[in-house]
């Protein structure tokens, strides 16, 4: 690997699993992800591959190759002309997606959507190119994602593939937050099979080798963590059950329908003659569904900003969850205006949790800590408030003042 | 009060903190944590102003010897955040049920018991320094002929207490302490002068009952 690109693969590790996916795709048979994976550098997966039996092999093979057709059976019933694939990862999506017709989007870390996009810009007929485009982003950065759609028009689908399970908190909340922002203009839906995706491991190797499942998935599941190098779903998606996945996606605004992997498999090229298997299959898959989102027709955004020279703060308010971003001083300036841009946004609705993003924030005096004592004061349940990326100073204040047991209770420092 | 202003402190934090600075520039080293009383009154906290009779009690800051008091600011917003968290209404609210408890208590007992845990309770110190500011206070139309306004306080829990008053924008300060050296006082003038407050020595004179010098020799 070139030096940008080795210094990108050691800041951003994770991206070395979707060179996985595609290399398992490549193993099922899809041709688009095998001409993809023939222009790729594969090494650092050799070493790996000879560890793996080849029944296992054909187990990812399949698995993979099922999550990724009854993702895009997902995107094809929602018909809309524009799909975000966040991330785009090295799947050969573009390809089937550009041949239906539809408006190709990649988005993907740097490292990722460049390498892609080179190969895919090659690979793709002529005619088709003006349909696919990739993109450099960061998903919890709503102005990287929206400064490349302005050409867009119509609805679209965002497709999440293997994203969500890597988030803290504070970052699926800012994703969250992104993608109605995404929907509310442009209109559309969200969809992932992220909350059950680790579960289409177990379901496949039970089914194709009939040995115990859980001793596969947690290989699974630690060869995924040690490749990415992150430790894996430890957000409100994943940490408190799949009904409290729901509520936290209805408190974020949105409207959460599932659909069951059994109704939406085709035919899949890795079982090809194995059509007993592939039934048996279709049926493990049952319980294992596919999640869309769309914006819960009560779920208003409400957005309110503060910016003085030393100090901003974006409030955004839907579903009873108040959001709160502060960058620079919270001081005895800046408080009162914060304040009354609380008011306002919150005159009238219910604010059933209050989270506080204070990655940005730099200082907080005595009058900030009185504000934010408001706010905390204001929620029926005092657990609902959360504090989140506070810096050592604001933590040291936090501390010694006793604040800290109310404004940071666990989530402390994510 | 726009160098409070400038350095996120009421007049309670600021001197809470230079009074702490100033015993760490009098004995630079002890290890000692200093614990600073601030007077409040629980009934205004609770919203009853009507203070004919009134419920003091105090808040406390602690400055611990491993934190440092440097940066004027950060150390007034801690004490500020420390004086604004004791002194929600939910805590005066407790506070008041205990004293209430407490008395309930003391009814109950002989009077000879009674008066042995108050005079033990009295004498006992509590707190390094005590710090004890109102508000500021006017006198209606005899505002203009005040020069000068001091509340004296006898030092009984505190090593030294210091009684604000405020008046026609100005400051006043009557610090007692149950000692006889002058090197603390120096030690907070020194405090002044490093963080530019200017100030004036009015008097200095042993704590006496007011009043009774002329009659003390009877």
């Amino acid at each position: 690997m070139d030096t940008k690109k080795e210094f990108q693969a050691r800041v951003n590790p994770v991206y070395t699993t979707g060179k996985g996916t595609a290399g398992c795709l490549a193993q099922a048979g899809n041709r688009d992800a095998a001409a993809i994976v023939g222009k790729m550098d594969f090494s650092q997966f050799s070493a790996q591959k000879n560890q793996v039996p080849d029944i296992v092999r054909k187990c990812y093979a399949v698995a993979l190759e099922a999550r990724y057709e009854i993702s895009n059976e997902m995107i094809r019933r929602e018909n809309k002309p524009n799909l975000i694939d966040l991330p785009c990862g090295y799947t050969p999506r573009a390809f089937s997606m550009a041949k239906e017709g539809k408006h190709y989007i990649g988005f993907d870390l740097p490292v990722v959507s460049d390498e892609i996009g080179a190969i895919v810009k090659e690979l793709l007929p002529a005619e088709l190119s003006p349909l696919v485009e990739y993109h450099g982003v960061d998903a919890t950065n709503y102005d990287s994602m929206r400064s490349k759609l302005d050409h867009v028009k119509g609805e679209v689908c965002i497709a999440t593939d293997g994203l969500l399970g890597y988030f803290n908190e504070s970052e699926l909340s800012y994703m969250c937050a992104n993608v109605k922002r995404i929907l509310h203009e442009f209109g559309g839906s969200w969809i992932t099979g992220d909350m059950t995706n680790e579960v289409i491991f177990g379901a496949t190797f039970g089914t194709l080798l009939k040995s115990n499942p859980e001793v596969l998935q947690a290989f699974s599941m630690n060869t995924a963590s040690q490749m990415a190098d992150v430790t894996m779903k430890q957000n409100s998606l994943f940490s408190g059950g799949t009904q409290k996945a729901v509520e936290y996606l209805q408190d974020m605004g949105f409207h959460v329908e599932k659909i069951s992997y059994a109704d939406l498999m085709p035919s899949l090229i890795s079982m090809t003659n194995e059509s007993e298997g592939e039934k048996e299959l279709r049926e493990a898959y049952r319980s294992i569904e596919m999640w869309k989102m769309t914006l819960s027709p009560d779920a208003e955004e409400t957005k309110e900003e503060v910016d003085t020279e030393n100090f901003s703060a974006e409030l955004s308010l839907a579903g009873g969850r108040l959001t709160i971003a502060l960058a620079g001083r919270l001081d005895t300036i800046t408080s009162p205006e914060l304040l009354e841009k609380y008011e306002r946004i919150t005159q009238g609705k219910t604010v059933s949790s209050v989270v506080v993003d204070a990655k940005s924030l730099r200082y907080i005096s005595s009058a900030g800590l009185r504000v934010l004592l408001m706010f905390y004061k204001a929620l029926n349940n005092k657990e609902s408030f959360k504090m989140v990326n506070v810096n050592s100073e604001v933590k040291e204040i936090l501390e010694v003042t006793g604040f800290d047991q109310f404004l940071l209770g666990e989530a402390l420092n994510e | 009060m726009r160098y409070c202003r400038d350095n996120d402190g009421s007049p309670n934090a600021i001197l809470s903190v230079l009074l702490a600075r100033a015993v760490r520039r009098y004995d630079p080293e002890s290890e000692k944590t200093v614990v600073v009383s601030v007077a409040i009154n629980h009934k205004a906290v609770l919203g009853n102003h009507d203070s004919y009779r009134m419920l003091t009690n105090v808040v406390e800051l602690d400055f611990p010897k491993n934190r440092p008091l440097d940066d004027l600011m950060k150390a007034c917003t801690i004490a500020r955040g420390q004086i604004m968290l004791q002194s929600q209404p939910e805590n005066a609210l407790w506070v008041v049920k205990q004293r209430k408890e407490t008395f309930a208590r003391l009814d109950q007992m002989p009077l000879e018991m009674k008066l042995g845990i108050i005079a033990k309770a009295a004498g006992s110190l509590r707190w390094s320094v005590g710090v004890s500011y109102a508000s500021s206070r006017t006198f209606g139309p005899l505002d203009p002929c005040i020069d000068e306004l001091y509340v004296i306080a006898e030092p009984g829990s505190n090593d030294v207490i210091c009684e604000v008053a405020c008046i026609n924008h100005s400051f006043f300060l009557a610090i007692a302490q149950t000692f006889a050296s002058k090197g603390y006082f120096k030690a907070f003038l020194g405090e002044l002068d490093e963080i530019g407050i200017a100030y004036e020595i009015m008097g200095r004179e042993p704590l006496n009952m007011s009043g009774i010098e002329a009659f003390a020799g009877r």
